[in-house]
């Protein structure tokens, strides 16, 4: 079931050159999309256009079956959530607490039911302990677990991470990247990850390239991140077992698996249990 | 000429409440004419240890020996505009710090404060926009006009075009996608080899530390844990464990060759070595 249906999107910053250029792309409900491309290939604006930060010039951008306009703007923010790449500037309160209460007073969630919501998702994203804690005293990844629970606590259908995790240091990547794969097996939610983390994209159920504010390459992973010579003309990189398996082919091994590098590894061992 | 660090300790907020000892006596001494990458998990006192690096913090206790110049704790140092002129630092998302109308102007805002002429201000900032990979239609345009990745080029730019004998960077890449990523880490390693620049990267980036940098300077809790070459870095399981860091693909690759019975030699690190490491194994046994 599509839960996102962006068609024949348009944007323009400065009216002369489409950020945005006609893109259509949809999200099935429940899968885990990565999109990526090079800077300035639009991947933030679409994210922003997609939450209504934006307004686009052409194209629609439906979300389970409601079109975004003006007048459906605020039932369609409580159906999406997004958490951005720099944890310092999303932070509103005083606390961890008045930080994950903000969206719901925002939304005018009655005031004694508000305790128990916010209690649930500091739990989900394991930050209970430091509900009473300042949020710029925290490390980089509990701030965008803080982040994370303020938009859970909205219950949206969706979640866009914009590149969440790349200001954060390898253990609070960790934490996001874990908590990411949860929220998707475990909750069974959408989840839109915008990302120059090719390990990420292995790991993901389908992959959106974008270039010049256009789609132009989309499927599994397996079916995209094989395809080198597109890849590297649109600045990105292909995986490091994708790198490996080819100079194993060309040391004269013969390996089937092109992205996995378990499965490589299994696929390996098999090759030398045989001599 | 020394970039070092004897027993310096730094202390936010000294005598209030909220005092706070960022760096609890760091020992270190980087090497001249080397990468060197800067590592430890958020707020291990990284960037406050960098920031001393050309005066913008001052010791609490000890002293920071840079190039020429010895900064001790107690005594206000003089004249650090020389000391900047040689010291360039790149902050993380310096593409906040933009400010100018255009992007030669902002460029050209370091030299021209250093006291270098207009003309060669202008000269200078042109090559090393060129450099580091913005075409001249650029040049009059205003930075907002630029994507993340291009506005980070043009702070780089900016700092390059002083001319600074050591260059730390906070999180240079951070955000830029790969191919960017990569012309970025090439770009320090063309200033280190061919310019003889003396670089100190800090990064969470491990491909990184691995493909581009000589050392590695390990933060932990205020203090220097650390200082090897690359190689024994990543040699040393243990301590990869112990901070939580996620090895390089081609560590992970060879821990899971090793973990079902396949040995690779330490000295393979790249994917050409390891894929003709394997074909021996696969062939030979």
């Amino acid at each position: 079931m599509k839960i996102l249906e962006i068609k024949d999107l348009s944007f323009s910053y400065d009216d002369q050159t489409d950020a945005v250029n006609q893109a259509s792309f949809t999200i099935e409900k429940g899968s885990y999309t990565t999109i990526i491309g090079e800077n300035g290939s639009g991947k933030s604006t679409i994210a922003k256009l997609i939450i209504g930060l934006l307004e686009k010039k052409s194209g629609s951008i439906i979300v389970d079956q409601i079109e975004l306009s003006e007048s459906t703007l605020n039932e369609i923010r409580q159906k999406i959530g997004i958490v951005f790449q720099n944890p310092d500037n999303q932070f509103i309160g005083a606390t961890v607490r008045d930080d994950i209460a903000f969206g719901l007073e925002n939304h005018r969630v009655e005031q004694s039911k508000m305790d128990g919501i916010i209690e649930r998702f500091a739990a989900e994203v394991n930050m209970s302990e430091y509900l009473n804690h300042e949020p710029t005293k925290l490390s980089g990844g509990q701030k965008q677990r803080v982040a994370i629970a303020g938009v859970l606590a909205m219950s949206p259908e969706i979640i866009i991470f914009d590149e969440a995790t790349s200001m954060l240091d390898p253990q609070g990547k960790e934490e996001i990247n874990t908590l990411i794969n949860m929220l998707h097996k475990e909750n069974e939610m959408t989840i839109i990850s915008i990302t120059h983390d090719i390990e990420e994209v292995v790991n993901s159920d389908y992959v959106i390239v974008l270039h010049e504010g256009k789609v132009v390459l989309e499927g599994t992973p397996e079916k995209i991140m094989i395809k080198e010579k597109e890849l590297l003309k649109l600045s990105l990189d292909v995986p490091f077992t994708f790198k490996l398996s080819k100079a194993l082919i060309s040391e004269g091994v013969e390996v089937s698996e092109r992205i996995h590098l378990e499965r490589l590894v299994d696929e390996l061992c098999q090759l030398v249990s045989k001599k | 000429m020394p970039i070092s660090f004897k027993e310096v300790t730094y202390t936010y907020s000294p005598n209030t409440p909220f005092a706070y000892e960022a760096l609890k006596g760091v020992n270190v001494d980087f090497t001249e004419g080397k990468i060197t990458a800067i590592i430890g998990s958020t707020g291990s006192g990284k960037t406050t240890l960098v920031q001393h690096l050309n005066a913008l913090l001052l010791p609490t206790n000890g002293e920071v020996e840079i190039l020429d110049r010895v900064i001790r704790a107690n005594s206000k140092p003089k004249e650090l505009k020389l000391l900047r002129q040689k010291v360039g630092l790149v902050f993380q998302f310096p593409e906040y710090q933009l400010f100018e109308e255009t992007i030669i102007k902002d460029v050209c805002f370091g030299p021209l404060n250093f006291g270098v002429d207009q003309k060669t201000a202008i000269i200078k900032s042109k090559a090393m926009l060129r450099l580091v990979g913005i075409d001249s239609s650029y040049d009059e345009r205003s930075p907002l006009e630029l994507s993340g990745g291009q506005k980070r080029k043009v702070a780089i730019a900016g700092i390059l075009a002083i001319d600074p004998q050591l260059l730390v960077l906070d999180e240079p890449v951070a955000g830029l996608d790969p191919q960017a990523s990569k012309s970025m880490m090439n770009l320090f390693v063309e200033l280190n080899k061919r310019y003889h620049k003396t670089i100190l990267i800090v990064t969470h980036n491990m491909e990184h530390v691995l493909t581009y940098c000589d050392e590695v300077v390990v933060v932990d809790a205020g203090k220097v844990i650390k200082h090897v070459s690359t190689k024994v870095f990543f040699e040393d399981d243990r301590l990869l464990t112990e901070l939580h860091i996620t090895p390089p693909a081609i560590i992970k690759a060879k821990q899971a060759l090793r973990s079902k019975g396949i040995l690779i030699d330490d000295n393979v690190l790249s994917i050409d070595e390891l894929a003709k490491a394997i074909a021996k194994v696969v062939n030979h046994e």
